[in-house]
């Protein structure tokens, strides 16, 4: 693209912000009660973290794996490419996310351990999990347009950042690298649309990049 | 005047949302507009388009304008198809290569297109004020019919020699963010309309916000001829360049 340097955020905004707004309320029409189904996953995930099993690191990768599937297909495939033609370009990276969960993740120990980065991880994990359906509200949205874990990418994004922060064994790098790009994008995205909880999605970001040096803390006999 | 398409009619398979861009389109067919602008970068217009043109029985004042939008020049064709089919009309009056992208791959599509009565009018278009350079350069070389750009208020690069060179040359000219993208009207929510007519020399719009200087003191009727947009190819003096703003 020539003189790139030119174009701001807002130029790359295909849509108007009450389009992709809608787009969001629509989505959950098609897919309630799916939403109970995903905050419930949320809630069994942050058992699983603070009381691991043997079986529970799968469990949650597993979990996690699944749910960045479904949205890629059912968000972005389904519905964001009808008014963002770059989503079947990001939709593949989704589905590459969820291939990663499965097997990388699925190799790692993901539980809680009491340190600088497990409390962010957990903070975001929740934030995702309970507050951000509410920040819509809270910029004057109605509620049926809450953006729910597992069910839009930002919370899905969020909550993979804090989780991932969370996890302990070989190449779990790998799997912040999608969820963080994703935070920036949306975070263009929201920015460009003058909303105010564009700027959740950078602090995610950032603290998902800045944490991910510290190291992890482990619960004793967790692994 | 035109209606452009960027972003507002970009709504997906909203139905509330499409009918909406319907009634738009109906106003301004109803208001004696002609021109509609697309293009396939702007996500789902183009079939919200087609959805209105439906709606409304494909008014016969129609004027259809689109542009072929794809970096591989032997791709333009199917394209271009694609994008008459989703606006279902039999042909595009006119069709743009936009914001120059593989232009010379583009044009002689367009221009073979022409050549064969598929096609009534060729251009190219930029925005912004991008590669004004190189818009000239095929303005003086290339047998265009109409160029798009940036022209406002504010914007005004283009006074110096693309629109002298379009007047020479008989090119018609499309403007698109006649308002900044709507920008330019939010600077002014809020203040009392100006007192506009002859002798107006100075407009101060207040503190922080642009002077209009020379503000045109006379207006002649410009000509339209049966091409949007020829009001300012054949007289692009000052006084007659706020006459055909078209968005985008």
């Amino acid at each position: 693209m020539p003189e790139w340097w030119t174009y701001s955020a807002e130029d790359f905004l295909l849509f108007s912000p009450r389009a992709y707004w809608r787009l969001i309320e629509r989505h959950n029409e098609a897919l309630w009660p799916a939403q109970l189904l995903t905050l419930l996953l949320g809630i069994a995930i942050l058992w699983l973290l603070l009381r691991p099993r043997p079986w529970s690191h799968r469990a949650v990768a597993g979990s996690l794996a699944v749910l960045w599937a479904w949205v890629a297909w059912s968000f972005l495939w389904e519905r964001y490419a009808t008014i963002n033609w770059a989503a079947v370009y990001i939709a593949p990276l989704f589905a590459l996310q969820a291939v990663l969960l499965a097997s990388v993740g699925g190799r790692l120990r993901w539980s809680f351990g009491r340190s600088m980065r497990g409390m962010v991880g957990l903070g975001l994990f929740l934030h995702a999990l309970v507050l951000h359906p509410l920040t819509g509200v809270l910029m004057g949205r109605p509620m049926r347009g809450a953006e729910v874990f597992g069910i839009t990418p930002d919370p899905t994004a969020i909550a993979t950042v804090g989780l991932v922060l969370l996890a302990a064994g070989r190449c779990w790098w790998l799997l912040l690298v999608i969820p963080l790009g994703w935070c920036l994008a949306g975070w263009l995205t929201l920015y460009g649309m003058g909303a105010a909880e564009s700027w959740i999605l950078l602090a995610a970001a950032g603290a998902g990049a800045a944490l991910s040096v510290l190291p992890v803390a482990r619960r004793p006999g967790s692994e | 005047m035109g209606l452009g398409t960027w972003i507002t009619f970009n709504v997906g398979d909203d139905d509330e949302l499409r009918d909406e861009c319907a009634a738009v389109m109906d106003a301004f067919f109803r208001a004696g507009g002609g021109m509609i602008d697309s293009s396939p970068m702007y996500g789902s217009s183009q079939p919200v388009i087609g959805y209105g043109l439906r709606k409304l029985g494909q008014p016969k004042s129609l004027f259809s304008a689109d542009k072929v939008w794809i970096s591989s020049g032997s791709r333009g064709p199917s394209q271009i198809e694609e994008s008459r089919s989703l606006w279902g009309v039999p042909r595009f009056d006119l069709l743009q290569v936009h914001n120059l992208l593989s232009w010379e791959e583009h044009l002689q599509t367009l221009s073979a297109m022409k050549a064969a009565g598929q096609l009534r009018y060729v251009g190219i278009t930029t925005s912004e004020g991008r590669r004004h350079d190189l818009l000239e350069t095929i303005m003086a070389s290339r047998p265009l019919d109409f160029v798009q750009l940036t022209y406002n208020i504010v914007d005004r690069e283009v006074e110096d020699r693309i629109l002298p060179l379009a007047a020479d040359r008989g090119i018609g000219v499309i403007v698109n963010r006649p308002f900044q993208q709507g920008v330019l009207l939010r600077r002014l929510a809020g203040q009392p309309l100006p007192r506009l007519g002859r002798g107006h020399r100075r407009l101060q719009l207040g503190a922080g916000r642009p002077e209009i200087h020379h503000l045109p003191s006379r207006r002649h009727g410009g000509h339209t001829g049966d091409q949007p947009g020829r009001a300012c190819a054949g007289e692009h003096g000052r006084d007659e360049r706020d006459r055909c703003p078209t968005p985008r």
